[in-house]
């Protein structure tokens, strides 16, 4: 489903050259739950944000579904990020304005499909125990309800890859628990799940795990 | 995409309402100052139709009290002689010509302020005859009168004027001018009143013998107006000439301080907010550079992403702009007798289509300023790298 080859990203800080991506080779296939796990600053939230197409590499290519991700234009990367995949990220990145249900649906908003989308974005809102709050503002919800409210908007466009950057940070434990559940069934309905964290005590739930360091991506030995 | 717009510029009451504030403001200035040039002219205009007249011929040293009456509704009385009326009639190219007689009333039972009489000669007369055809109403009868809009009084009723009863037998249209607070009534029942005020009167008036206050003229070709104009002032000595033209230049004057300031109100209001304008939309921005990013994220392109900011900035300005036309316009029709009264024009409502115009411009110019003011933070916003704008700002 998604092959990397050679990825590299660059930029500068000032006279310092900083390195977050060096020469990464990284390959999925559909239906895998991939773990990579790696200390803060490791590169892997660069490395997401490139698989989803958020920002450009300075070398290498991304291949999705056979296509060259890099090689399209920004809007047909927009098209190819809403319809394919959706995204989790460590803070919940709902819009304060809208309500829970409107965040949900909001990336078939942006596609202009929103038309009989309210009834599937209800429908996660129950599969994610928030039924009662489709009609509530994110100011008024805990953590653990926004990071589902969050989860729920990165499935509306039914899509084949999850990207999650660090989605239980910040949660209590039991919380996490819940929310990893919540990946855990993603993932057994066939969704392929590419998710960074630091905590390694998450590695059951996934099918394969790997580790970030300095930019480089490597199977852990231990 | 709309509803977001709508649901972020509702989120922000304060900001977004200082903002609609700003614009109100800058598309009240506009639309009042076309209000009043409009409803000024519209005024002029209604009330030239009104008179049926193409030119106004007055005493040379009255010219003045003359275009007070017609603009403003100021009562007067001044004469000069009959024989004035044989020599207008003779200039080339006067096709009618008809006196009138200005009265200007005691206090009547009608009104609170000073009323304009004018008798008219009704064989000669094209002021009110074509009304009182258009009406299907009998010709003037004796003590009959017909009222402007602003004299109190349904047909049928009687008013005295010196001491004098007459009858109400018809009411003219509103014109927003002088002849809104005009009676009109026959030369010889004025004769007779002027007669009799000297017992029924306390304070009498004296009409002399042969004396005429205007002449109305109506002109055989409409497009030699100006030059029988110059014909009648240069040929019949001691008379000047009145005409929409001038009587427009005038109000214009007048007009032009206010429309100067108003304009220069919407200018300062334009050059103040604009910046401030732009720098609201730039810390906008700035606070939702996470906001922008997420959206990049879920799949908005760049366009959407322009179309967002520049949407808000755009639809609360024509918000602004759509208030401060509603509220001057109420303002401007409640104060109406006020503001006319005040910069001594005569005001009607302008037509329905100019009216329109006015407004359609002051939004289209105010939603002009707005997106002006965003163009650039909307450009900044769809330019940045979701990446960054996730990893920095706040949401």
């Amino acid at each position: 489903m998604i092959r990397v080859t050679s990825l590299t990203k660059e930029y500068r800080d000032g006279d310092r050259a900083i390195k977050p991506l060096e020469g990464v080779d990284f390959s999925c296939k559909k239906g895998e739950f991939i773990l990579i796990t790696g200390r803060s600053g490791s590169g892997k939230t660069t490395f997401l944000n490139v698989l989803g197409g958020l920002t450009r590499p300075t070398s290498g290519t991304v291949m999705v579904d056979g296509m060259d991700l890099y090689a399209m234009t920004d809007a047909q990367r927009a098209a190819v990020r809403s319809a394919t995949t959706g995204f989790v990220f460590q803070f919940p990145g709902l819009l304060s304005p809208l309500t829970a249900l409107e965040n949900v649906i909001l990336p078939v908003v942006l596609q202009g499909h929103a038309a009989n989308m309210t009834g599937r974005g209800h429908d996660l809102l129950i599969r994610m125990g928030l039924e009662n709050k489709a009609g509530s503002l994110p100011s008024t919800l805990s953590g653990g309800e926004l990071k589902r409210v969050a989860i729920a908007r990165a499935l509306i466009s039914n899509p084949r890859l999850i990207l999650a950057d660090e989605p239980t940070a910040d949660l209590d434990e039991e919380t996490e628990r819940e929310v990893m559940e919540l990946f855990r069934e993603i993932h057994a309905s066939g969704t392929t799940i590419i998710m960074v964290t630091h905590n390694r005590e998450l590695a059951p739930y996934a099918s394969r795990v790997m580790r970030m360091d300095q930019g480089t991506l490597a199977e852990p030995q231990d | 995409m709309i509803r977001l717009i709508l649901k972020n510029i509702l989120y922000r009451p304060v900001r977004n309402g200082a903002l609609i504030l700003s614009f109100a403001f800058i598309a009240a200035s506009l639309f009042s100052g076309n209000y009043l040039t409009t409803g000024a002219a519209s005024s002029i205009n209604e009330e030239i139709s009104q008179l049926g007249a193409d030119l106004i011929v007055v005493p040379e040293q009255y010219r003045a009290e003359g275009e007070a009456v017609l603009l403003r509704g100021e009562p007067s009385t001044f004469f000069f002689d009959q024989e004035v009326l044989d020599r207008v009639e003779h200039v080339d190219g006067v096709a009618r010509a008809a006196p009138q007689i200005y009265i200007a009333t005691l206090p009547a039972d009608c009104c609170s302020d000073l009323v304009q009489l004018i008798a008219i000669d009704p064989s000669r007369d094209f002021t009110i005859a074509p009304w009182l055809k258009e009406s299907r109403k009998q010709p003037l009868g004796k003590d009959e009168i017909i009222v402007g809009s602003q004299i109190v009084g349904d047909v049928g009723a009687t008013r005295y004027f010196y001491g004098h009863a007459f009858t109400i037998a018809g009411t003219l249209r509103p014109t927003g001018t002088g002849v809104d607070r005009t009676v009109f009534l026959r030369a010889e029942d004025a004769r007779v009143m002027a007669a009799e005020s000297a017992i029924t009167a306390y304070e009498p008036v004296t009409l002399p013998e042969g004396g005429i206050s205007v002449i109305l003229v109506k002109v055989a070709h409409p497009d030699t107006v100006a030059d029988i104009a110059r014909n009648i002032t240069e040929q019949v000595t001691g008379t000047k000439v009145i005409s929409p033209g001038s009587l427009v230049s005038q109000v214009a004057g007048r007009l032009s301080s206010i429309t100067r300031l108003l304009a220069m109100a919407a200018v300062i209001a334009t050059l103040v907010t604009l910046p401030l304008i732009a720098l609201i939309s730039v810390m906008a921005t700035q606070e939702r550079v996470r906001e922008i990013g997420i959206l990049r994220a879920l799949g908005a392109t760049r366009a959407k992403i322009f179309c967002l900011i520049f949407g808000e900035t755009v639809l609360v300005a024509a918000i602004g702009g759509c208030i401060g036309i509603a509220v001057s316009s109420v303002l401007l029709v409640l104060f109406q007798e006020y503001i006319a009264f005040t910069v001594g024009i005569p005001l009607s409502v302008p037509t329905g289509g100019s009216l329109f115009l006015s407004a359609a411009s002051a939004v289209i110019l105010t939603t002009a300023i707005g997106g002006i003011a965003a163009i650039l933070p909307a450009i900044k916003a769809a330019g940045m790298d979701p990446s960054e704008a996730i990893r920095s700002g706040d949401l």
